[in-house]
């Protein structure tokens, strides 16, 4: 819970520091997408100090390659 | 953000505030015109300036039959005595009355103008604002009694300190006069070097409160006239009540505020300023500082000693790469200390270990806080020794040498080690040349040693790569910082870590001089014959 | 996204060097000597020449591209909507790239030099550093490289000097033994370690260089100069610790720093060393970090990629534990799939759009022709 915390503050402090830049040169289309974008990692980020398992990609590339290398083999 | 929207607000404030009072203050001051009345204008210049004490007033009465009041305005030590004797006496006794009896064509101001001053500097004011300002720069105001107009007098005498060597930048072979306070004294020590047409030297009042002349000087042809347009822009942006030293200058004109490397080089040397300005460069004098700064600078400049080209040039190369050496071993020695000792003490060989280990058997530190330690005491010693008064420098030694040194080896605090490499790196740091670059080394440092203790070989070696990549997002006036190294240019690295013979350095700097590039023609051929060096 | 950075050949050079040898210094003497022993040498001097073959493929794609970026020009021959599908999986590869070497950094790092610290403070180390020089831009990642590449070369200098005295020409007998099958198997390892990835300088040359019509000689010398110091390090780790000794570590050049031992009193700079790849690794990783930034930014079409840094440069250190979670599935997925996967990136997909554009651009010039006819 207290690391979950900690991140959250830190995705705080980095929008804090970030989004006042953007918004002095008036790009609100990007601060849309950094916001989403932000979001999204602070998600990503407590799943996994939580222990919660996250695929990975490269288990989605090989599952992709998997067929192809079956037909050279 | 609630912070940030404080700062903004109170930023403001202050912003919108300072804005309105200049403004009120010149608007007041514009309208402000001289009138006939001699006692008038007198009392107005003593009222404006508060009574102050070193505001001469002497009224005299000239002509065919005294009847012309001249009052003459100076300030106290701001003229030359002499001068104003002759002006006087010229006034007095030796100007004819029929000189000054006013006919159709000329006026009584410019019959006086003509006859009676003999000084080179000479306007005719109109407004309270423009004379004050010149009484309080040198100038004697001649008020005419109903004449709304004054004459300016230029006549200065400045109490100043004659031309001496530097203190902050001493060489051994090379010339030994260094700028001084006065501006005057300043240019004249370059235009004694650069006799050409070209040298020009622009004016500048910058400070609302203070008024400090400023002067941009430049080689005409040389210097890239975008950065001469970038100097006056930026100068011309500065808004704020006191100049009182380049160094503020230098903060307000710098690229890049955060960062604790000097993006200006500084130095009290005619021959360098001198050198860089027919490289192509921009120096910058502020009158009541003997430092002069110039712009724009490289990183590899303050590496660079001005006695480098007054000597031979595999000496002076050796040099040089010998300055960087310290600069790597001041950066890094205490970290690299720290790291080996704590991570990987399978580099040193056996018996040196063994040795190590055994003075710091005792020691109830790690080797990072030990040598945190003596760092900052040697930090400690080095600012006490610059601030102190000169009388008790004996005493200073002794106790920073003896006493912490010494004293702190025997009662086991620190090791022996610690303490040579603790010199060692002290020692290291007073090879660069530039003070302004030493200082930021000397701040890093302590990063460098913080991130060995944690991370071992591997944080120095994340210290430096940081620290590249800071060094490579500098730029002094738009050219890159690490330039020539990053972006390389090979025609440019004849002065940087080598110093090329003299006649094989026949191009300037590449980024900051685009137009002229070639310098000279000479060729090895032409050895035989002597040549002033540059 | 319109970005008027701009980098000189030389720096081109610089950056390709630093990044065919990256991680490939570490690995890749082991993974050659496994297949073909002793002619290790042999088969990476093949990999050489088909190394610059494909430089020089990817300098003739970038002349088809003119002035637009990679992901430009995929939009520009499949269409908005495929060319933006297929950018997408360029930057997810990127991506990967990126975590993946914050996870070699990390691995070789605590299991070599700092045993006792958390690797994931090691992985936030390296990306603080990715991320303060993407977002600084291309032109001070490369001055920084050129500032840092002098340094990798003295120190690699003196590693051969140091390693002079221990080398033992008969480790390369018995020579020329190996068949062809493990040299075909060493020399596709070679270059889908060291050539393929090049496809990411698509995003930079030709858009980002200074002066175009030099940067093709640049590039093929970098990769040159690159995987010429590779083969050195191959040949080195064969005469000094022989084939086997080599096939069995993980860092074989690791070990072979450990190994230098001058007068007694030069001995164990293993650390020193690391240095080549700690400057190395950080390039590979920052240039993969950049492209992967500059195109995802160039998909969602914002007007600059600096913002996206941050929470990028998060987004991998997270996934930079998931993507290998041990050194066995990092050796396992590197071994088998890691090949498959480049040649389609790096060689067929680039083909293929090649192929797609000229036929696309004769058939219009063809319609164009019948038209004014």
């Amino acid at each position: 819970m207290l690391k979950s915390l900690g991140i959250l503050l830190i995705f705080i402090a980095i929008a804090i520091f970030q989004i006042p830049q953007l918004a002095k040169e008036k790009m609100n289309k990007e601060i849309v997408i950094f916001s989403i974008f932000m979001v999204f990692t602070a998600v990503i980020a407590i799943l996994k100090v939580n222990d919660v398992p996250i695929p990975n990609p490269l288990e989605l590339i090989a599952y992709t390659l998997d067929p192809i290398l079956n037909l050279f083999s | 953000m609630p912070g940030r929207l404080v700062y903004r607000t109170i930023k403001n404030i202050f912003r919108t505030t300072s804005k309105d009072e200049t403004a009120s203050q010149s608007q007041q001051q514009e309208e402000k015109k001289l009138v006939s009345s001699l006692e008038s204008n007198i009392l107005e210049i003593k009222n404006s300036l508060g009574n102050s004490s070193d505001l001469v007033i002497r009224v005299i009465h000239i002509g065919a039959e005294n009847n012309i009041k001249i009052g003459v305005l100076y300030t106290d030590g701001m003229i030359n005595t002499a001068a104003l004797q002759d002006l006087l006496d010229s006034l007095i006794n030796k100007i004819k009355p029929s000189d000054i009896v006013p006919t159709d064509s000329t006026s009584l101001v410019s019959d006086i103008r003509k006859n009676a001053v003999t000084v080179g500097e000479v306007e005719e004011i109109k407004d309270f604002n423009t004379l004050i300002t010149n009484i309080l720069s040198g100038h004697a105001a001649l008020l005419i009694e109903n004449e709304p107009q004054a004459i300016s007098v230029s006549i200065p005498g400045l109490e100043k300190r004659g031309v001496e060597e530097p203190q902050s930048a001493t060489l051994i072979k090379g010339p030994r006069d260094g700028f001084t306070e006065t501006l005057g004294t300043n240019t004249s020590l370059l235009r004694r070097r650069i006799r050409s047409s070209n040298l020009w030297l622009e004016s500048k009042e910058i400070g609302r409160v203070t008024k400090t002349r400023v002067i941009i000087a430049y080689i005409k042809g040389l210097a890239s006239e975008d950065i001469v347009k970038e100097v006056h822009h930026r100068l011309d942006k500065i808004n704020i009540d006191a100049i009182l030293e380049t160094g503020n200058v230098e903060e307000l004109i710098q690229d890049e505020t955060y960062t604790p490397f000097p993006t200006i080089f500084s130095t009290e040397r005619p021959d360098a300023v001198a050198g860089k300005l027919l490289e192509g460069r921009v120096a910058i004098l502020v009158d009541g500082s003997p430092f002069v700064i110039v712009v724009p600078s490289l990183m590899v400049e303050f590496f660079q000693a001005s006695e480098d080209y007054y000597q031979r040039a595999d000496i002076a190369t050796f040099l040089r790469f010998l300055r960087f050496f310290c600069f790597f071993i001041a950066l890094l020695a205490p970290s690299l200390y720290i790291a080996v000792l704590t991570y990987h003490q399978e580099m040193l060989p056996t018996t040196l270990l063994v040795s190590i280990a055994a003075q710091r058997e005792g020691i109830p530190f790690p080797a990072f806080f030990e040598a945190l330690l003596m760092e900052l005491t040697f930090e400690i010693l080095r600012e006490a020794g610059v601030r102190m008064p000169r009388a008790v420098g004996q005493a200073m030694s002794i106790v920073g040498a003896l006493v912490l040194g010494q004293a702190a080896v025997q009662a086991g605090i620190v090791s022996n080690a610690m303490v040579i490499v603790v010199s060692m790196t002290a020692i290291a740091n007073f090879c660069i040349p530039a003070i302004n670059l030493a200082i930021s080394i000397r701040l890093i440092r302590f990063v460098m040693m913080c991130l060995a203790a944690v991370f071992g070989l591997i944080g120095v070696m994340f210290g430096i790569v940081l620290l590249c990549i800071h060094l490579c997002t500098l730029r002094s006036f738009g050219v890159p910082y690490t330039s020539p190294f990053a972006p390389f240019i090979l025609q440019d690295q004849k002065d940087t870590l080598f110093r090329f013979p003299l006649w094989s350095m026949f191009s300037r700097p590449r980024l900051i001089n685009q137009n002229n590039v070639i310098r000279e023609q000479n060729n090895p051929t032409s050895k035989p014959e002597t040549r002033t060096g540059k | 996204m319109e970005e008027k950075v701009r980098i000189s050949p030389f720096q081109l050079s610089v950056l390709t060097i630093l990044f065919t040898t990256g991680t490939t210094f570490l690995i890749i003497p082991s993974t050659m000597t496994a297949e073909t022993k002793q002619d290790a040498w042999v088969s990476s001097i093949l990999g050489i020449i088909i190394c610059l073959g494909l430089s020089y493929f990817f300098i003739v794609c970038g002349r088809e591209m003119g002035r637009k970026n990679y992901i430009q020009y995929l939009e520009d021959v499949y269409g908005r909507l495929l060319g933006k599908m297929i950018g997408l999986l360029y930057v997810f590869f990127c991506f990967n790239g990126t975590a993946a070497l914050l996870s070699y950094f990390g691995f070789f790092t605590t299991t070599q030099m700092l045993t006792t610290t958390p690797i994931e403070v090691l992985h936030i180390l390296l990306a603080i550093l990715i991320i303060s020089v993407v977002r600084a831009g291309l032109e001070v990642l490369a001055r920084t490289g050129e500032l840092m590449i002098i340094w990798v070369f003295l120190l690699l200098l003196a590693m051969i000097v140091f390693l002079l005295p221990d080398i033992q020409l008969e480790r390369l007998t018995p020579s020329f033994v190996a068949s062809p099958m493990n040299h075909t198997k060493a020399i596709i390892n070679f270059v889908a370690i060291a050539g393929l990835p090049l496809v990411v300088f698509l995003m930079i040359i030709p858009k980002h260089i200074n002066r175009p019509d030099l940067a093709k000689w640049n590039f093929i010398a970098g990769t040159l100069i690159g995987t010429g110091a590779v083969t050195v390090i191959i040949v080195l780790c064969i005469l000094v610790l022989g084939a086997s000794t080599t096939a069995r570590q993980l860092y074989p050049s690791y070990v072979l720093a450990k190994t230098i031992s001058v007068f007694d009193i030069i001995q164990r700079i293993e650390s020193i060393m690391a240095g080549i790849w700690v400057i190395s690794i950080f390039f590979k990783t920052a240039i993969y970090f950049y492209v992967s930034v500059v195109g995802f930014a160039q998909i969602l079409e914002v007007k600059n990629y600096h913002f996206l840094t941050i929470p990028m440069g998060m987004l991998t250190v997270i996934f930079s534990t998931i993507i290998y979670p041990n050194i066995e599935f990092m050796s396992h997925w590197d071994a088998k799939y890691w090949p498959p996967y480049l040649i389609i990136m790096g060689f067929i997909i680039p083909l293929f759009t090649l192929i797609t554009d000229k036929i696309k651009k004769r058939f219009k010039s063809k319609k164009a022709s019948n038209s004014t006819s």
